[in-house]
């Protein structure tokens, strides 16, 4: 599978450069999650707090 | 004092740009990826998420026990207590060691810190290998490979899985010779874990696993991965033992560290490859990646399933301090 396939609702998909991959150096993971993709192609089956 | 407050699970099903067909699954071909998505939420607002490779409707009904285990006021920096919780789950049949990078999204960002510096990484950028994940015949493996090479890849993992051992030697052969001198080939075998729903497979013996490494060692590949099936540890450590050619492996052993602490002392392989999503979480795979440096065996991150799982395995590479090439997920 290719990135953008793999990496689906994440805002921006993990590219390589040239075979590198340079670290996310936003906290936590590094990554924003792509609310209208999720919205899209995610489904909600559990819920609690 | 910051808390777990809130728990959500989805189903994600994306549409992939092309059909894929994974060598490790004999007549499988998704058009989908589609994974299990966990958010965290704690008392001041603090997110953790991550994801998980899905087949069907396996964890349905997890949610009122991922509910009760990790929510209701669990503090997010107790990770021994909260690994301990997902072995609760496991030793009732379900593994989801998938939930603990979670807990450390939320802690890396009250630190305001990428993961990987948080657990006392300094790699900033990974040398990663280029992955096929189909089978291929050899002609079209030699474009692929000559494809990768362009985009800058200097090692590629190939794939064979044919009931005629002849074959896949003869495939490895020729697109390492072909390559050679230009780009490392190494071989994935997906040996250690039989996914025989829809189509029969190959499964592979001692004998035939020796004379596979032969053949690899002969052509200079860089590894042989998960050439036994992966609950045979003292045949694996067997074939490490004589094979000419590094022996990798270790990315679906689930039961964590202890599993892999005992493989490590056995010499089971020459490279452990973990995936932090199946076998122990972000902790437990440095923890095995520090006695790997200490028994004098090499290390890698390992990753397939889905981005959650590539970015999570990438902290925990860049974490460790070892500089191995790493895995991409590019095909």
């Amino acid at each position: 599978m290719n990135p953008e396939g793999r990496d689906a609702i994440i805002k921006e998909p993990f590219m390589h450069d040239k075979g590198w991959f340079h670290m996310p150096q936003a906290s936590g993971l590094g990554f924003e999650i792509d609310h209208r993709q999720l919205e899209k192609y995610g489904k909600c089956f559990f819920k609690a707090s | 004092m910051q808390v777990i407050d809130r728990v959500e699970l989805y189903h994600v099903n994306a549409p992939l740009p092309a059909p894929f067909s994974p060598s490790w699954i004999p007549g499988l071909t998704r058009t989908i990826v589609s994974f299990y998505l966990v958010r965290f939420i704690t008392n001041d607002g603090i997110e953790g998420w991550s994801g998980f490779t899905r087949s069907g409707r396996e964890r349905v009904g997890i949610g009122h026990t991922v509910a009760d285990l990790f929510s209701w006021g669990q503090d997010p920096e107790d990770i021994e207590k909260l690994s301990e919780r997902i072995h609760i789950m496991a030793v009732g049949g379900n593994f989801n060691w998938w939930l603990e990078p979670a807990f450390w999204d939320i802690n890396a960002k009250n630190a305001g810190l990428p993961l990987y510096k948080l657990l006392g990484g300094s790699d900033n950028r990974l040398r990663l290998y280029a992955s096929s994940g189909e089978l291929r015949d050899t002609g079209a493996r030699l474009e692929e490979a000559e494809a990768r090479f362009a985009d800058g890849f200097d090692t590629m993992k190939i794939r064979v899985h044919d009931w005629n051992e002849k074959v896949d030697i003869e495939h490895i052969s020729d697109v390492a010779t072909h390559m050679q001198g230009r780009m490392k080939i190494a071989v994935d075998c997906n040996q250690a874990f039989r996914l025989t729903a829809l189509s029969d497979a190959p499964l592979w013996s001692l004998d035939r696993a020796k004379r596979f490494a032969d053949a690899a060692a002969d052509v200079g590949l860089a590894w042989v991965e998960e050439p036994l099936f992966g609950d045979w540890h003292e045949e694996m450590a067997k074939l490490t033992a004589y094979s000419r050619v590094p022996i990798a492996g270790g990315g679906l052993h689930v039961l964590g560290y202890p599993e892999l602490k005992r493989l490590t002392k056995m010499r089971c392989y020459n490279i452990y490859q973990l995936d932090a999503m199946f076998a122990g979480g972000v902790k437990q795979c440095l923890d095995v990646a520090r006695l790997c440096k200490k028994e004098g065996v090499d290390f890698s991150s390992h990753t397939w399933i889905n981005g959650f799982g590539f970015i999570i395995n990438a902290h925990v590479f860049a974490a460790s301090g070892l500089r191995r090439t790493w895995c991409s997920n590019i095909r």
